[in-house]
């Protein structure tokens, strides 16, 4: 890859896109080299097994090949890129039957939330590496439903805002908080259930003033 | 992002002050906005009034440092290596996918399928090559030619048969002394064969 570095140097993502477009591979593989790492760690996220990482990322790419002439240049290649790439995890999850949207998947939510413990969660000890928190992590996501994962993934790792995980998901943004509630409880849950040491001992409090809407056990609904 | 106001929260009462603990939200309420204020969805006015309640409730502040401490576990991770000769590979891969399946065309075969077409096309050479390699080993041993007989390896080495010979040779001279002996009584009996090993 050193020689198309060479060959493109300091050029921007905008100008390697208008020689790809034109079918230029070595500005196509620029492109890819300079978005790569980003790509692999979102696509990571989605992926439950290692292997499928690569093809995820491998689709993201050939995907955005296909797209270049819809890049109109409003938001940035990697936004655009970045995307593309959450849309290809979610349409893998969908062909896989792990729909990340369909509530179907999850007939029981509710009532299983309703017997988790309301134990409260400690931050990540100081002592622990940054890595070692991503796999205790990874490791209790794993336990969640994919309508669950999803949401967690897009909003704490993808840093997207309601409105956009509305629109990538196609769901309203009260389902959005909703389902955001609903994510952290079982997180929570499954964390202290994965490792007990980091559960506050005392349980959380409940509200002093009941709720005429209902308190804390929202339901979904379609704002 | 803009919330409705009047959304699944309610409306937050307006004309509370920050601090003031009974000027209308509700614990159920600031534990809805909890969330929103952590992922700054929540608009100044409301956080505002959810911080008044915070400071006076003890209680919710536990369920803010709750939540607040469950976002800490959410840390970017190392990233992914990233394979060898990756962006070489996925740029051959579009490009050719590509030029194979025009888009003018609107073939129904995608670019994405090229990886698993050139996998399938690889293993149907690979079967076709395991085939050929199997039916040429059967035509090749079904034509080989038999052995002639008198090329066929005698089990016994030469010496070995020489020393046979020499033993049927002296056993039949013992025979015919014996039978001299037996038919004229007397006679000596012939010196035993110099080349007899027994």
């Amino acid at each position: 890859m050193d020689a198309q570095r060479m060959e493109h140097p300091l050029r921007s993502d905008e100008s390697l896109v208008e020689d790809a477009r034109a079918g230029r591979a070595t500005a196509f593989q620029e492109l890819v080299e300079r978005h790569q790492d980003r790509v692999f760690r979102v696509v990571r996220h989605y992926a439950r097994q290692t292997a499928e990482v690569e093809d995820l990322a491998q689709e993201t790419f050939l995907k955005a090949f296909r797209r270049l002439d819809s890049f109109g240049g409003q938001a940035s290649f990697a936004t655009w890129l970045h995307r593309i790439a959450v849309n290809t995890c979610l349409d893998a999850l969908k062909r896989k039957s792990r729909n990340p949207v369909s509530t179907a998947e999850d007939p029981e939510g509710l009532a299983t939330e309703a017997r988790m413990p309301s134990r409260a969660v400690i931050a990540p000890d100081a002592g622990l590496e940054r890595e070692e928190i991503a796999q205790v992590t990874h490791r209790a996501l794993g336990q969640l439903p994919e309508i669950f994962r999803t949401v967690l993934v897009l909003r704490e790792f993808e840093d997207l805002s309601y409105q956009e995980m509305a629109e990538v998901l196609g769901i309203s943004i009260g389902t959005v908080e909703s389902r955001l509630f609903r994510a952290r409880a079982r997180f929570r849950a499954a964390l202290i259930e994965l490792h007990p040491e980091y559960a506050e001992p005392q349980r959380l409090p409940e509200p002093r003033k009941r709720s005429k809407r209902g308190g804390d056990g929202r339901e979904e609904t379609s704002r | 992002m803009t919330h409705d106001p009047h959304g699944p929260i309610g409306r937050i009462p307006s004309g509370s002050a920050p601090g003031d603990f009974d000027l209308g939200l509700e614990c159920a309420e600031a534990r809805v906005l909890l969330p929103r204020h952590l992922d700054g969805e929540l608009e100044d006015e409301h956080a505002s009034h959810l911080r008044g309640h915070l400071l006076a409730c003890p209680a919710c502040r536990a369920h803010f440092q709750d939540q607040r401490s469950l976002k800490r576990w959410f840390v970017p991770s190392a990233p992914s290596a990233v394979p060898s000769g990756f962006s070489a590979r996925v740029a051959a891969l579009a490009v050719v996918g590509a030029v194979m399946v025009p888009s003018a065309v609107g073939a129904t075969t995608a670019p994405t399928e090229i990886p698993r077409l050139l996998a399938f096309t690889t293993g149907l050479v690979a079967a076709a090559a395991a085939a050929l390699l199997a039916l040429s080993l059967a035509l090749a041993i079904d034509s080989r030619p038999a052995a002639p007989a008198g090329l066929r390896a005698d089990p016994l080495p030469e010496a070995l048969q020489r020393l046979d010979e020499l033993n049927r040779a002296e056993d039949a001279a013992r025979r015919e002394a014996q039978r001299r002996v037996d038919g004229a009584a007397v006679g000596a009996l012939p010196a035993p064969t110099q080349g007899s090993l027994r």
